[in-house]
């Protein structure tokens, strides 16, 4: 009895994680056991005598489909309140996060109105301002990622349509990650094959930024000291273009590979590589990309490097 | 004290002089960042003028005509679009360039703050405040 209590508590914590209602859990378990009743009864009373008399047949037979839609209508609902309870999380980080955009921009705002008075001052304090802006930066970022993880869950279309320059972008992600690259001696070069200007596609400029940014950012925080990286553009037929970003770095282990883009998964090599990460990178990455109307692929080998590819429509107005 | 006025204008250069005019009303409902804007806004030697929530903005901005609203969306008691829709409609206000400043970037939100009448929209933390600063200057 006891332990029957404890694993109803245990039903119980666990519905409650997901946000079943409490009286559904034992609900759900008293229906469970009514269906096998019935269907054990039903058992016993066909392969008795009881079983010639056909009214008692189609009652028993009766019995059985209700109560089987009676559990049925129970998991149901359980499921949907599951579903509900995820819905209330996505919408509980969406809030928390708009919250939390207010502090994080009059930080940005007080970090960068900061002047020093004397260069003595300014030689003192310049590394430390320039470290609490790239946080302060870098949590706006992850702000910004998390509100559009919560809205890509709830099934909506975050791109907005507009035109990019992908060269110029290319570029400056380039000059962003050199001095970044260079800390850990490696090697960043970009290879455009689609030449200047002119190229633009349809899509959102922050958020296909976002999604080149994370491709590079992955290739130097997964590569060693020494390695080589380098981003490609490249024409893909009449209307359409590839950005590739290939690495020599520590890979991806082949088992792992089908699992890269799931929310929060991250490689396990990555994770023993760099403890930074929050495993939406490629998740969001790959619904930008594909909100876009483009597609990503990636091939990797572990030990030996990996390589994103992008391809998107292009136009040459 | 004709001639005084005439000699303290001609002094001035006349960026100045044109900035010297140019009122700003603000609607921020949060403290901290109402008073880094009016700061900033201040300085730069602009009028700022501010309300903290919709109601009161739109109840001053009957007796005042600023050069330039700038404007928050999520505001308690009305909220920034019913703002908008208030300015686009008053006779005195109807051609007053309003900025949106905000936190929200759906691309929803964006695109229906333009289709209200909206002359910009601004993210607040894509920003810094210089860069607001600069970009109302060159609006108005």
């Amino acid at each position: 009895m006891r332990q029957y209590l404890k694993r109803q508590l245990d039903v119980r914590s666990q519905a409650q994680d997901l946000g079943v209602p409490l009286w559904q859990a034992p609900a759900i378990l008293f229906s469970l056991l009514g269906a096998i009743i019935m269907i054990l009864m039903y058992l016993v009373y066909t392969s008795s005598q009881m079983s010639d008399d056909p009214s008692f047949l189609i009652a028993a037979e009766a019995v059985v489909v209700m109560s089987m839609l009676f559990v049925g209508g129970f998991f149901i609902h359980a499921i949907e309140q599951i579903a509900r309870a995820n819905k209330m999380k996505s919408e509980f980080i969406a809030i928390a996060s708009h919250q939390m955009k207010s502090p994080l921009a009059q930080v940005k705002w007080l970090l960068n109105s900061i002047d020093f008075s004397s260069i003595e001052e300014k030689n003192r304090y310049q590394d430390k301002f320039g470290q609490l802006q790239k946080s302060n930066e870098s949590m706006i970022q992850l702000i910004n990622d998390l509100l559009d993880v919560a809205r890509i869950d709830r099934g909506e279309n975050i791109i907005r349509s507009g035109k990019v320059d992908i060269v110029g972008m290319a570029q400056t992600i380039l000059e962003q990650y050199t001095p970044i690259a260079k800390q850990k001696n490696i090697e960043i070069q970009l290879k455009n094959n689609i030449g200047v200007g002119a190229k633009a596609v349809h899509t959102d400029e922050r958020r296909i930024g976002v999604a080149l940014d994370n491709l590079v950012r992955n290739a130097i925080s997964y590569t060693k000291e020494e390695g080589h990286v380098e981003i490609s553009l490249e024409k893909e037929g009449e209307k359409g273009f590839r950005i590739c970003v290939k690495d020599n770095g520590i890979g991806v282990p082949e088992s792992e590979q089908h699992r890269i883009f799931e929310r929060f998964f991250r490689a396990s090599n990555g994770k023993k590589e760099s403890a930074n990460g929050t495993g939406l990178g490629l998740y969001l990455t790959k619904s930008i990309v594909e909100q876009s109307g483009g597609t990503i692929w990636f091939r990797s080998i572990e030990g030996a490097g990996s390589m994103f590819c992008i391809s998107l429509p292009i136009t040459n107005k | 004290m004709l001639d005084r006025c005439f000699v303290y204008h001609s002094l001035l250069p006349i960026n100045e002089m044109s900035m010297e005019s140019k009122n700003i009303f603000l609607v921020e409902d949060d403290t901290s960042m109402r008073q880094l804007l009016h700061n900033a806004f201040a300085e730069e030697g602009f009028d700022v003028e501010s309300a903290k929530d919709g109601e009161e903005a739109i109840e001053k901005l009957q007796r005042i005509t600023p050069d330039m609203i700038l404007l928050d969306i999520i505001l308690p008691k009305k909220d920034g679009f019913e703002v908008l829709q208030f300015v686009r409609e008053y006779e005195a206000l109807k051609n007053v360039p309003v900025v949106l400043l905000t936190n929200l970037e759906r691309s929803e939100d964006i695109e229906k703050a333009l289709s209200l009448g909206a002359t910009t929209y601004m993210v607040k933390s894509n920003y810094t405040l210089q860069e607001i600063v600069e970009r109302i200057r060159s609006l108005s």
